[in-house]
């Protein structure tokens, strides 16, 4: 039986580092717990992001989340990819490194989406050994996040929380448990959200992330553009029940708002574990195009 | 049905038939039926089904069609914010068919987004219809414009001298003209310098402030691009400080330089006139980091 959390401290809300907010943060040190950053905009940087990165690192703890890990993908593990990791998370002190259960790309290619897997015992092993790989690189346990999703298999032989279980036993890895992503993909797969979070080994997560999404009428589109709905906070207080509380984290992505707007929101987790009820917000209009996340990427700068 | 025997597709191969299917340009039904796709899950749309499952509510096509949307919907977006003047001057719907045709030849296999639009000005001249030819067009135009923002996008999260001492202008005084003309510099890592057929960073300069600003005319333009404080900073360039700067870029001393410039046509009048000032402004701009000399041939 694992220590909860695996051992990492529980460090309470935080938020994605993005690049609007930066001159804000610079400016006011908000009192925010901690902050997570996108890896990838990260371990090549030598310009501003960086350089923001490494001040906000002195304040913060930081913990580094990826989108190019691609774990389940039956192309090799990109070994020079993992040394920039490790490189940046000794470099900034990262709590701890996090990425999704999904395939990015094959071939060589990158098609920068969280491409779902087959849940069977083949892939199962072959995850699995691509698991302990990048365990026994970085030299710490891995934190894998349950991908929104859009398509199952039928290849499939287990639930995806039976998979993430036995992938816990079989490799010692951590759970970072998106709750936003349970419902999304309950919605789009029929299935019971509560029943995913009550199977799931509650000792093994060591983080939850909270989103918004956008809901397409017979399907749900994980967008990451807005506030957090009602469903969603129900679902949290599930696993924050069972889990005895973990490090909490909002993404936001698209319609960015203003940095005390962000940071509002996830305090209102703290609100939600003590019983007090949450206004519903969910009256944002979309005004982007409608994606599924991820689409990070740090624009320019130019006089 | 696989690349094997069985009838369930192992895990390889239904990765290559997925991605083939969801970033297939025509949508997910030519997808499933392209040679790529049946070559690894011979499958079509009627026996879907065996490979990925309907909800309740949205038939298999309907689920793969999430992803194929997203894909060039996602990279798209990505590419405009790497060239954004670039899909200003040619409007969505262009930017769009560029794009498009740009992923599918050049399709990411970075595991950072910053690299996806690297080849795209290479990709813009390829397809140009003056391509190997002398005549110039608006096509060439456009290829100057991606040039420019391609650099732009490689220096500001590039290696820079932020927090690091720069050659002033007062380093370069009290050298002997002889000592001078055997100097080399070096140059700080945010340089990048562009010659163009197009006045470039005018128009940039003036589609900031005009959405509807005008292509402008054929006149040559040289440009040189760095960053100070973390902001890319655009330096407009003589062509005598292109040749010169090129030079020393290069490596080349001061000596060696003004006669690259020399034999690009620039005149010994405009060099005596032009040289004492071109320094002046590399080194206000801060576009050294070093100067060698020897030692014994510096004036006290």
């Amino acid at each position: 039986m694992p220590q909860p959390r695996l051992g990492h401290e529980n460090l309470g809300l935080g938020v994605g580092l993005r690049a609007p907010h930066f001159t804000y943060i610079l400016e006011h040190w908000p009192a925010v717990d901690w902050f997570e950053i996108i890896s990838e905009n990260y371990i090549d940087s030598q310009g501003r992001p960086r350089y923001v990165l490494d001040q906000i690192a002195e304040r913060y703890p930081i913990v580094m989340h990826g989108v190019s890990l691609s774990i389940g993908s039956t192309d090799p593990l990109d070994l020079d990819y993992l040394a920039k990791l490790k490189s940046l998370s000794q470099d900034i002190g990262a709590k701890w490194i996090s990425d999704h259960v999904c395939w990015t790309g094959v071939s060589g290619k990158n098609t920068h989406d969280l491409l779902p897997i087959p849940y069977n015992e083949e892939t199962l092993q072959h995850v699995a050994q691509r698991v302990r790989q990048v365990q026994e690189f970085l030299e710490r346990p891995l934190i894998l996040e349950d991908p929104s999703s859009y398509v199952t298999f039928a290849a499939s032989t287990m639930s995806e929380w039976e998979f993430l279980t036995a992938l816990t036993e079989e490799t010692g890895c951590g759970l970072l448990l998106d709750v936003n992503n349970v419902y999304v993909s309950a919605v789009n797969h029929d299935f019971d959200p509560v029943q995913y979070i009550e199977n799931l080994p509650w000792e093994s997560i060591v983080q939850f992330h909270l989103a918004g999404h956008t809901n397409m009428g017979d399907y749900c589109i994980d967008t990451h553009d807005g506030h957090v709905i009602d469903p969603v906070w129900k679902l949290y207080r599930l696993a924050h029940e069972r889990t005895g509380s973990v490090s909490t984290l909002l993404e936001w992505d698209a319609n960015i708002p203003d940095f005390p707007t962000l940071h509002a929101e996830v305090l209102k987790a703290k609100k939600f574990i003590q019983g007090e009820a949450i206004p519903a917000d969910d009256s944002a209009e979309k005004s982007h195009t409608v994606v599924p996340h991820p689409a990070h990427r740090i624009e320019h700068e130019v006089s | 049905m696989t690349d094997g025997e069985s009838n369930v597709p192992d895990l390889p191969a239904l990765q290559k038939w997925m991605q083939s299917v969801i970033t297939n340009v025509d949508g997910v039904v030519d997808g499933i039926h392209s040679p790529e796709a049946q070559q690894h899950v011979a499958v079509d749309t009627s026996q879907i089904e065996s490979v990925v499952t309907p909800s309740d509510r949205r038939t298999s096509i309907q689920r793969l069609e999430v992803y194929a949307h997203a894909y060039y919907a996602r990279l798209v977006e990505c590419l405009k914010s790497i060239y954004p003047l670039f899909a200003k001057t040619v409007g969505d719907e262009l930017f769009d068919q560029f794009a498009v045709a740009y992923l599918q030849q050049y399709p990411s296999r970075s595991y950072t987004l910053n690299r996806l639009g690297d080849q795209f000005p290479d990709f813009l001249e390829e397809t140009s219809p003056t391509q190997g030819t002398d005549e110039w067009s608006f096509e060439d135009f456009l290829v100057g414009l991606a040039v420019v923002e391609r650099s732009i996008d490689a220096i500001f999260d590039g290696p820079g001298f932020e927090g690091q001492e720069v050659l002033g202008g007062h380093h370069l005084e009290g050298i002997s003209p002889e000592s001078f003309a055997e100097a080399t510099f070096e140059v700080v890592p945010c340089l990048r310098l562009h010659s163009f057929p197009f006045p470039v960073n005018d128009f940039i300069t003036a589609v900031k402030q005009d959405a509807d600003a005008p292509i402008p005319q054929f006149a040559p333009s040289w440009l040189a691009l760095t960053r100070r404080d973390f902001i890319v900073r655009r330096v407009p360039l003589s062509r005598l400080e292109y040749h010169l700067l090129y030079g020393l870029a290069e490596g080349g001393t001061v000596a060696q330089s003004i006669g690259g410039a020399l034999i690009e046509g620039i005149s010994h009048d405009d060099l005596q006139a032009g040289l004492a000032a071109a320094f002046e402004k590399f080194a206000s701009e801060q576009f050294f980091s070093a100067i060698h000399l020897s030692p014994e041939r510096r004036e006290d």
